[in-house]
């Protein structure tokens, strides 16, 4: 492929993305216009307490150093020559963001900041839409990777599985949050 | 023995000396921290500077997740040759993020100590940016990299922070004024 066809690949990507996301932006802006002029509370955007707030940044500085080492090892590994890598870098570069991204959520699931206060109860559906949204990847990844679309597929079965991850991280975080509430109160403090 | 065994014992041994140094400094600052915390001596960042440098930490992981896509889309165009260069893309990286992250704490009162009692402490950041530049003109200069971007990251780095620091400057001479004025 000439890098021509390449730019003009690019600008088709992009424009199929804008004509996939423009709507669906519009369609947010004036559900949330509709709302304000009912005078119904904003439950879509999530509220955090100063809890929540304080473990959302350390969960970005973390996936901040992990983005960084993982650079880092590509880097060392790319120079030690002892990896000969079949993946391109758009392939590597969108693996390195989604380990990020994976670290930041996952981080936020585990310490209870992820959902608002005000959004506590639509746990359940967000936990089906993660194993929902990784299972179509993960299954159009496999699809994409039997015909011989390597990287791609490759892609999308990394964000299938990470949106897995995120769905069972949810799914433990709940569980253990409910073992703790029914666990009875000793009166030491602990519960 | 092979090109290749001879750059995985180069490699191997690089990270052996680099741990070498790395971890006496490591063990040196948890002692330290220990000892702070027996004394019971407070800690050296206030609570407002650690929130300062915690979000300065989140906007530097936006800043490189934003760099990271574009370089990609870039290399995907295939326009630049030289978006292909792995060391490239991690010291322009490194660079970008330092600076945000340094700017923003510097902003924010962040950077240097509360108990660091200099007012001009935060220059301290062009002491570290300009042996920074050096070591990635050698990059450059010697060839290992594609092109001469890095260098330009780390020279725009500097007039970065000579902004930020002038600005800083400039509010802190404002608010004296107007302190003097009341």
């Amino acid at each position: 492929m000439s890098p021509s066809d390449k730019a003009l690949l690019t600008v088709l990507v992009v424009f199929a993305i804008l004509v996939w996301l423009l709507p669906m932006i519009a369609g947010i802006y004036m559900e949330e216009q509709e709302r304000k002029k009912r005078g119904e509370p904003d439950n879509s955007k999530a509220q955090y307490d100063e809890r929540q707030k304080l473990i959302r940044l350390e969960a970005g500085t973390h996936a901040f150093y992990t983005l960084i080492a993982y650079l880092l090892i590509w880097l060392v590994l790319e120079f030690a020559d002892v990896l000969h890598w079949e993946a391109r870098t758009v392939t590597l570069l969108a693996a390195g963001v989604m380990l990020a991204m994976l670290v930041w959520n996952g981080e936020c699931i585990l310490r209870g900041a992820m959902l608002g206060f005000n959004q506590q109860k639509n746990e359940a559906s967000q936990i089906t839409t993660y194993f929902a949204v990784g299972a179509c990847w993960t299954l159009i990844g496999c699809v994409n990777l039997a015909a011989m679309s390597g990287s791609l597929g490759t892609l999308q079965i990394l964000m299938g599985g990470s949106y897995l991850i995120m769905g069972v991280l949810m799914l433990y975080a709940r569980r253990k949050r409910r073992q703790a509430e029914c666990r009875p109160d000793t009166g030491d403090g602990e519960t | 023995m092979s090109d290749g065994a001879i750059t995985t014992i180069t490699i191997l041994l690089f990270i052996f000396v680099l741990s070498a140094f790395i971890w006496p400094i490591a063990l040196g600052i948890h002692l330290e921290l220990e000892g702070r915390k027996k004394r019971g001596e407070p800690p050296a960042y206030d609570e407002r500077q650690k929130l300062a440098r915690l979000r300065a930490g989140s906007r530097a992981m936006y800043a490189l997740l934003f760099f990271l896509v574009l370089w990609a889309i870039i290399n995907q165009t295939g326009w630049f040759d030289w978006t292909a260069s792995i060391l490239d893309m991690v010291l322009c990286a490194l660079m970008l993020t330092w600076c945000v992250w340094a700017s923003d704490c510097i902003l924010h009162d962040g950077f240097s100590s509360w108990k660091d009692k200099r007012k001009d402490a935060d220059l301290m950041v062009i002491t570290f940016s300009l042996p920074m530049a050096q070591f990635v003109r050698a990059f450059c200069d010697s060839g290992i990299t594609a092109s001469w971007v890095p260098f330009i990251f780390a020279c725009a780095d500097f007039a970065a922070f000579c902004a930020v620091l002038f600005c800083k400057w400039r509010r802190e001479k404002h608010t004296e004024r107007e302190e003097e004025a009341l």
